[in-house]
């Protein structure tokens, strides 16, 4: 499998949501510390749903790819539908199916950082 | 003109095209080293120090025999002053709770640089907590280069040791010894060597040095992993109590005390890591055979053709100083617009090994700038080949990201 395919290629040079949301109801930072990788998600959530998302951060092309799809992703969706999210999810989104052991927390960085934000909520 | 010596190295006949370049993490293992430590388990496996029968008899002779090559091998002035360890890592945290816990006081400076490995940073952030004694660290300029006169201004009257390294394991930087341990003497200051990865690279006297203390692991000059050498002078090793307890550390136990064994023992309880020990004597031999000219000769070659191509390459920016005689065993670099992360992982899919991340130097790392590095770096089995496999990655790294 070509971990570095054409999509998170793109992602990772064009990320999607990138930057700070200033009337943010909900704001979580996540560091991967192996790595240095680190993102703070910025959510406005509207009638129990996620109305805008945004994200900043630093790290690898998968990570920057993840965190662009997860933000993509989720936008309209009902906070009580994320709690249950997988990284699978994730990897069918980037178009993986699966990541070695030293790769697989760029990926569930911006995941574990979404479910920390929701557990404030 | 290559060393001709990588099929001394049987994980080259298992994976013909290996093309290893992150030997400052570890070295690949020489046959003399598995050999001296699948013979002890094949012929004469018994503890040392113990058994009075031929085999423990035996065991016991080739333990100590490292000893002696170990002795040679830093021309240290006689075999009590060679403690035996799991690796570098132990050396330097038995220097900071041994000695430091004894010696040092409460406002009392202990002076590292920031070119650091954080083996030699953290057991002295360990015991200058406990104790009270505070940090400091030498800069280093923008080349790279440690900042000699920032070092003079640090060690003061309340300085009581300068722990630092000789060979920087991500910039590359040569340290001169002689200049630190100089300025050590002037103030009456101790002085600790993390070798780790200058072993490697340039032959040791610790007496010509005069050096107190000095650490190394054989599984970076290609020995295996878990043995290791503390080196100390004699006098500073009798002052320090020791660290672990239990066997072969004692002279007599009793119900209410315990009296010590002489040096080098007293450092050595329990039974140690006997084939790793000896595995590493075997390699140190090696290293003795092949000699300085050899080693520098092959350092210089891989240093001056790996800056070349990467200077070929418009993307990429190289860190640290550049000249031979301040610069050798590794090459820290970045690609634009590349987080050194995927670089790694893209030339590891090409099948070339190399590292990024913050080479357990995050301090460095901080000081820099930077987050992470790519770096490469060299065994005495590379080639110009494994460059050049280096390049062709490099090159498809840009493929990949459109750079």
């Amino acid at each position: 499998m070509d971990l570095y395919a054409e999509q998170i290629v793109d992602l990772s040079k064009n990320p999607l949501n990138r930057g700070a949301l200033a009337n943010a109801s909900l704001a979580h930072s996540g560091v991967n510390t192996t790595c240095g990788d680190h993102v703070r998600l910025y959510l406005k959530v509207e009638d129990g749903k996620v109305k805008e998302i945004s994200w900043e951060g630093d790290g690898c092309a998968i990570s920057i790819a993840a965190v662009s799809v997860l933000t993509e992703e989720i936008k309209g969706k009902k906070l009580e539908d994320l709690i249950n999210m997988k990284k699978e999810d994730l990897y069918e989104w980037l178009g993986i199916d699966h990541l070695g052991p030293a790769r697989v927390k760029c990926v569930t960085l911006s995941l574990e950082t979404l479910q920390g934000a929701l557990k404030k909520t | 003109m290559p060393l001709q010596v990588k099929d001394r190295f049987p994980i080259f006949q298992n994976h013909p095209d290996l093309v290893y370049l992150d030997s400052a993490a570890t070295t690949q293992c020489l046959d003399d080293s598995l050999l001296a430590e699948q013979t002890y388990y094949l012929e004469y496996k018994a503890n040392v120090h113990r058994g009075l029968y031929p085999m423990a008899e035996e065991a016991t002779a080739h333990y100590e025999n490292v000893r002696k090559i170990a002795r040679k091998f830093l021309h240290a002035n006689e075999g009590g002053e060679i403690i035996f360890t799991r690796g570098a890592t132990e050396s330097l945290n038995i220097v900071a709770r041994c000695w430091g816990k004894k010696f040092l006081k409460k406002g009392d400076e202990i002076v590292l640089s920031i070119l650091e490995h954080h083996s030699n940073i953290v057991p002295w952030q360990m015991i200058a907590k406990e104790v009270g004694a505070v940090l400091k660290f030498c800069p280093i300029l923008s080349t790279g280069n440690l900042n000699y006169k920032a070092l003079e201004k640090l060690v003061t009257k309340k300085t009581k040791i300068i722990s630092i390294t000789g060979l920087s394991n991500t910039l590359g930087t040569l340290i001169d010894l002689p200049v630190v341990v100089r300025l050590a003497r002037k103030v009456g200051v101790k002085i600790c060597v993390d070798a780790a990865q200058l072993v490697a690279h340039l032959p040791i006297d610790v007496q010509k040095l005069d050096i107190d203390f000095l650490a190394f692991s054989g599984h970076k000059i290609y020995g295996p992993t878990g043995a290791g050498v503390l080196y100390a002078k004699r006098e500073i090793l009798e002052e320090m109590d020791p660290w672990l307890g239990g066997g072969d550390m004692i002279r007599e136990v009793h119900e209410e005390f315990s009296t010590w064994n002489d040096l080098p023992w007293k450092f050595e309880a329990g039974t140690p890591n006997i084939a790793q020990v000896l595995g590493m004597g075997a390699a140190m031999e090696f290293m003795m055979k092949l000699g300085k000219n050899k080693l520098m000769q092959h350092d210089r070659e891989m240093q001056e053709y790996t800056f070349k191509i990467l200077n070929e390459l418009p993307t990429i920016t190289v860190y640290g100083p550049k000249g031979f005689d301040q610069q050798r065993g590794c090459i820290s670099f970045t690609v634009k617009g590349v987080h050194p992360h995927d670089v790694a992982a893209i030339l590891g899919e090409q099948g070339v090994c190399v590292r990024a991340g913050h080479h357990c130097t995050m301090p460095l790392m901080k000081a820099l700038h930077l987050s992470s590095t790519v770096r490469v770096s060299f065994g005495i089995y590379n080639t110009k080949k494994d460059v050049e496999a280096l390049r062709d990655g490099l090159k498809k790294v840009a493929r990949v990201f459109k750079i």
